[in-house]
């Protein structure tokens, strides 16, 4: 084995590493809780995204917990994305994360880097992009950047808020993309 | 019965015995040819001159290591043959020198990337005009000067000191010490250069998040991500343990301090503003 192989095979462990947590996804309706507590749900902001929209949308739902995709439309040259969630831990409490199917194009594998701030429940940090000299992707339709998983810890209606938010594209550095317009969303608990 | 020819001190032999530390623990190796029909050896050494005091025989080998020499002395030393027909009247060319250089600390033992420090070699047998080396060519040392026998100050540079420059690689390094006549002391894991954290912030496409490790920071870092030095991609800015790679080990310094304010010392939440929180 040769060195480069020999650190592309570590480099690809840290990158599994660096993912804290991952979740599964699937569709359909949510069921009540058990113990008969809230059901999860989530309202986007935009239901109808365009063209350069990045914009949250609907996973599945099971009990008191929803999958939130991010999701990117008709956008070109994306290479990544970051950003910052906000919203109120007193109702929402964040789960995990899972990849989506937009910057693993072409056999990329690409860095997820989700981490809750240790200082402050309702503040999610999100990076993910691809990895090295590799073109970035050009979206067509809509595809996932990344799903976000949620508890729901009380009945009412939770937003979500978008802050820092960019994507990038593939420049050496990125650069990031102007003219996209971003929409989040509310998790609801009934 | 003839004498060895071409004795010499052994600059590279048995450098580990060289580390021993106290007053009397001094080393001198030496080695010489072998003379035709000698079963046997004797080393003579004292302090002063062809007037040895002190005699060793090391039977048919021909170097030795002598041990136990007082520090910071010159030692005098010289070899006859012998067999079953006696000893060579005469001795061999005579050989001199302190003996090897010991190190027992450096203080202090550790500093960042970036950083101009002062350290402090301990240790024993180091003549005035000793050079030192550290196996980080990374780490520059600016000045050496030998203080006492027993101490050696000088002034380390640990790159990177700007942009744009490879850094030294992290870990603990040898450090070796070595005499005017090229006699040679190592320690190992002597010194140990420290990430620097504040090099982790390596997004600048906003004024608003620089100073806080984010996922635009890791969207720059996975940009770079696979650049070895000397090749295209390669940024040294990123490449935050110097081992020449961007890879995963240096992403991984960004993942574990994601979000993360620059408090002078780290990476917190809590210095965060509160445009950030």
């Amino acid at each position: 084995m040769t060195r480069c192989t020999v650190r592309a095979a570590v480099n690809a462990m840290l990158l599994v590493l660096l993912a804290t947590s991952c979740g599964g996804g699937g569709g359909g309706e949510s069921t009540p809780p058990p113990g008969g507590g809230p059901a999860a749900s989530f309202a986007p902001d935009q239901p109808s995204p365009g063209a350069n929209d990045v914009a949250m949308a609907r996973g599945s739902a099971s009990a008191d917990v929803v999958t939130v995709d991010v999701n990117v439309t008709d956008t070109g040259d994306v290479y990544g994305a970051a950003f910052d969630l906000f919203f109120d831990s007193a109702g929402v409490q964040y789960v995990n994360w899972s990849a989506g199917n937009l910057l693993e194009q072409g056999g990329n594998s690409p860095v997820y880097n989700v981490r809750l701030d240790s200082s402050d429940a309702g503040h999610l940090l999100v990076g993910a992009s691809r990895t090295g000299s590799v073109p970035p992707v050009d979206v067509s339709g809509t595809k996932t950047l990344v799903r976000l998983t949620f508890r729901v810890k009380q009945t009412g209606s939770f937003p979500l808020s978008f802050a820092n938010e960019a994507l990038f594209d593939g420049q050496n550095p990125p650069r990031e993309i102007s003219g996209i317009s971003w929409f989040a969303g509310s998790v609801t608990g009934q | 019965m003839p004498v060895p020819r071409a004795l010499t001190r052994s600059f590279a032999l048995l450098s580990l015995l060289a580390l021993a530390t106290v007053a009397r623990a001094g080393t001198i190796s030496i080695a010489w040819d072998a003379v035709p029909n000698a079963t046997g050896y004797r080393v003579y050494y004292g302090t002063a001159s062809r007037a040895y005091t002190q005699v060793a025989d090391v039977g048919p080998a021909t170097e030795t290591t002598i041990q136990n020499l007082a520090d910071c002395t010159t030692w005098y030393v010289a070899v006859k043959a012998y067999n079953s027909a006696g000893e060579s009247q005469s001795f061999s060319d005579e050989v001199s020198g302190w003996p090897r250089p010991a190190i027992t600390s450096a203080t202090p033992a550790a500093a960042k990337q970036g950083d101009q420090v002062a350290v402090e070699i301990r240790g024993a047998n180091f003549q005035s005009g000793a050079s030192v080396e550290i196996d980080n060519p990374r780490v520059r040392l600016d000045s050496v000067s030998t203080v006492a026998c027993d101490r050696i100050q000088m002034l380390m540079t640990i790159e990177p000191t700007a942009a744009n420059v490879r850094p030294a690689a992290i870990g603990k390094f040898s450090l070796t010490v070595v005499q005017p006549d090229n006699v040679f002391g190592t320690r190992s894991n002597a010194f140990e250069v420290l990430v620097n954290p504040a090099r982790f912030d390596i997004n600048r496409s906003d004024e608003t998040t620089t100073g806080r490790l984010d996922g635009k920071d890791t969207v720059w870092m996975a940009r770079l991500f696979g650049g070895q030095e000397d090749g295209p991609l390669y940024d040294p800015d990123a490449d935050f343990n110097g081992d020449g790679w961007v890879d995963g080990d240096d992403l991984a310094h960004v993942a574990s301090n994601l979000g993360g304010c620059w408090n002078g010392t780290g990476w917190s939440p809590a210095a965060c503003p509160t445009s950030l929180r």
